[in-house]
């Protein structure tokens, strides 16, 4: 491939929500929240323009997010919330392609497909079920178009450091870009950033690897990954606080009921999943980290009793933390675990500042051990 | 203000007073039921009461009993408690809703008096009043014991008391109060300014409260509260099991939109139940909050799977 074929790959790529690289042929993704037929041709003609360029093996795949969330109360009393319902139904998206495929050529038409997708509260429902990991990529992909959330070089450093953490394979720009649903020259910078410090090591494939991250710049890392966080804090005005235990047991039973998938258990709790040694008795309070644009209503479901709070000084019983961080490091061993960077991010921010770093220099001997590298 | 009672200490003596042969007919409901069943461990904790409302089971034997109780105690001195009016025995010719109900003290007692009750024999009804009188006839006149339609839940499973005599579980008393007040209703507590729903309602939150109160860290007790409900309801009222669960929530969450309602119903628990909980409006609203979400809406859950 030419350099000037690789800038137009680029420039095309920008022009659409995600690529993945299927066995069969690479799919285009185009992600429309909307409830606007407008909107909806706009983003079948878009898709079609970069289509055209690719090979015949490319198909494309436009995902219209319909917001269908029927809520049953308010997590704040003062801000009641209201019931929202498409007006799009899919008889009238069927129509929609079949007239597109009437107007285009049919070798562009009939590579080009048409979904809409539930955005419930239980979060975003694929209409058909495709293979685990596009599934679960594609998941992310409309997450994050939801959300109208871009990843920022700390969002691409941060999954860095977790791929390393986690002795993952190298990868390549694009697939960072993917993940962390960030543009090029972002990753490039983050790249750059980590190269110039000799910790990434780039290979003849064109993929890069962490090759070692230091246990100074983890913590830094994760100190500046909380303070890329929104956050949330609820308080129990009954005085009835329930343990961190009992909700997180509540949470994962309401996920076994296909509700508040994309939200994970970090904190204390957290932390002593990833490490068991960690020295604290009690958590002070549940953290939870939400990976999806699927809102809170899910904190009602957890304790009706619990209120939103601006107070940061007040004593919270649930800290929600709404994350950039890819779905995708969500641990789903024996629960849903938020990633060893969220744990540590909220160990610091309770101010378990000693503990923090005890997890992170075990987690990150962990590895090197299994490297065989001495820092 | 009445002064605190141990609760333990009341029934204790509630019990030795009656005829141990009518001990096992009797089912303690009420603020006494309530506060044996939460402190009768904690010799700290006490109760501002002055009713203790005794209920005979089944319905029956319950005039027969209630004859038998009440002329046992006559004998022993007791004294109705109400005002001269209502003291007066009645004659065999008046109807049961004019003579005065059995509610009787100590000569010399002076913290509480025994109100005597009957289980109800069915279902309420839409044409049937919810409180009906039976007469009960005694040596020295006819007086009447009330009955009221929901309180037959309080027989479902009562709590057997170290004093022979039973209590009734507190979700039950709760989803009596429920059924009870459909509605905020306009009627007053005699002599006061206070709404009777409000009252009621409120100690189905104080309830709820006291309920989590016994296992904060993981609340289990109310988290089991519905099935009971539904149990009991489906055990007393059948035929209406569902009608009567989709529609026990209607009260408290009426009053929950209610400040002022909420707020009077607070006001009422913390001189009882809650006293020295200081339990704040904020406080009272999210236990509200909590109940429906925990109680009422797993209960209509329960009864929507039953169709």
């Amino acid at each position: 491939m030419t350099s000037s074929n690789i800038t137009m790959n680029r420039l095309r790529d920008r022009e659409i929500d995600g690529r993945w690289p299927g066995r069969d042929g690479d799919v285009l993704i185009e992600v429309k929240r909307t409830n606007n037929i407008r909107d909806i041709r706009d983003g079948l003609l878009s898709l079609t323009y970069v289509l055209a360029a690719e090979p015949q093996s490319t198909t494309a795949l436009l995902c219209v997010l319909m917001p269908q969330s029927r809520l049953l109360g308010s997590v704040h009393p003062s801000r009641p919330l209201r019931t929202r319902l498409s007006r799009l139904s899919p008889t009238r998206l069927k129509l929609e392609i079949e007239y597109f495929r009437s107007v285009v050529r049919p070798n562009l038409a009939q590579r080009v497909r048409l979904i809409g997708i539930e955005d419930t509260e239980s979060g975003i429902k694929l209409p058909y079920e495709a293979e685990p990991n596009f599934q679960s990529w594609l998941e992310d992909v409309v997450a994050r178009e939801a959300t109208g959330v871009r990843g920022n070089r700390q969002t691409v450093t941060s999954a860095l450091a977790l791929s390393w953490l986690r002795g993952e394979g190298p990868l390549t720009v694009r697939s960072l870009q993917d993940l962390c649903g960030a543009s090029y020259p972002t990753v490039a910078t983050a790249v750059e950033n980590l190269t110039s410090l000799d910790l990434l090591e780039p290979r003849s494939d064109r993929r890069l690897l962490v090759r070692y991250i230091p246990l100074a710049l983890l913590m830094k890392i994760a100190e500046q990954h909380a303070a890329g966080r929104k956050i949330h804090r609820f308080i129990d005005p009954t005085g009835q606080v329930k343990s961190p235990e009992t909700l997180s047991a509540k949470l994962f039973k309401l996920q076994q009921q296909g509700l508040a998938t994309k939200v994970a258990v970090g904190g204390v709790l957290g932390a002593r999943h990833y490490f068991s040694d960690l020295d604290i008795t009690a958590s002070p309070r549940l953290d939870l980290s939400v990976y999806s644009a699927g809102g809170l209503d899910f904190v009602r479901r957890l304790d009706a009793a619990l209120e939103e709070t601006e107070d940061a000084r007040a004593k919270a019983a649930l800290v929600v933390h709404v994350t950039p961080e890819p779905v995708r490091f969500i641990d789903h061993h024996d629960g849903t675990w938020a990633s060893e960077l969220e744990c540590c991010a909220d160990l610091l921010e309770i101010g378990l500042t000693r503990e923090a770093h005890e997890m992170m220099t075990v987690l990150s001997g962990r590895r090197l051990s299994k490297l065989k590298v001495r820092p | 203000m009445t002064a605190p009672l141990s609760p333990k200490e009341v029934l204790r003596q509630v019990a030795a007073a009656l005829p141990e042969a009518c001990r096992q007919e009797v089912i303690i409901v009420g603020s006494l039921a309530a506060g044996y069943y939460f402190f009768s461990d904690d010799g700290e904790k006490s109760i501002r009461t002055k009713d203790v409302d005794c209920m005979f089971s089944p319905h029956a034997r319950a005039v027969a009993t209630a004859t038998r109780v009440t002329e046992d105690l006559l004998k022993a001195q007791w004294v109705q408690r109400d005002g001269e009016r209502w003291s007066v025995p009645g004659k065999p010719e008046d109807s049961p809703d004019r003579l005065p109900l059995v509610r009787l003290k100590r000569s010399n007692e002076t913290e509480w008096s025994l109100e005597l009750l009957s289980a109800p024999d069915n279902a309420p009804k839409d044409d049937m009043p919810m409180r009906q009188f039976h007469r009960v006839s005694t040596s020295i006149g006819d007086f009447a014991i009330c009955s009221f339609g929901f309180l037959a839940l309080a027989e479902y499973d009562p709590v057997v008391t170290q004093f022979g005599v039973r209590i009734a579980r507190p979700e039950m008393m709760a989803l009596a109060n429920l059924l009870h007040h459909e509605r905020i209703g306009p009627e007053l507590i005699s002599d006061t300014d206070l709404k009777r729903s409000n009252k009621d309602l409120g100690r189905v939150l104080a309830l709820a409260f006291l309920a989590n109160a016994r296992n904060v860290r993981d609340g289990t007790e109310l988290g089991e509260w519905a099935d009971g409900m539904w149990s009991a309801l489906e055990m007393k009222f059948k035929p209406q099991a569902r009608q009567l669960a989709m529609r026990a929530g209607r009260g408290i969450k009426e009053l929950l939109a209610s400040p002022q309602d909420l707020d009077q119903a607070l006001r009422i628990c913390n001189v009882g139940l809650l006293a020295s909980r200081d339990i704040n409006a904020q406080g009272f609203s999210a236990i509200g909050r909590r109940f429906v979400a925990e109680v009422i809406e797993p209960l209509e859950a329960r009864a929507q799977e039953s169709d």
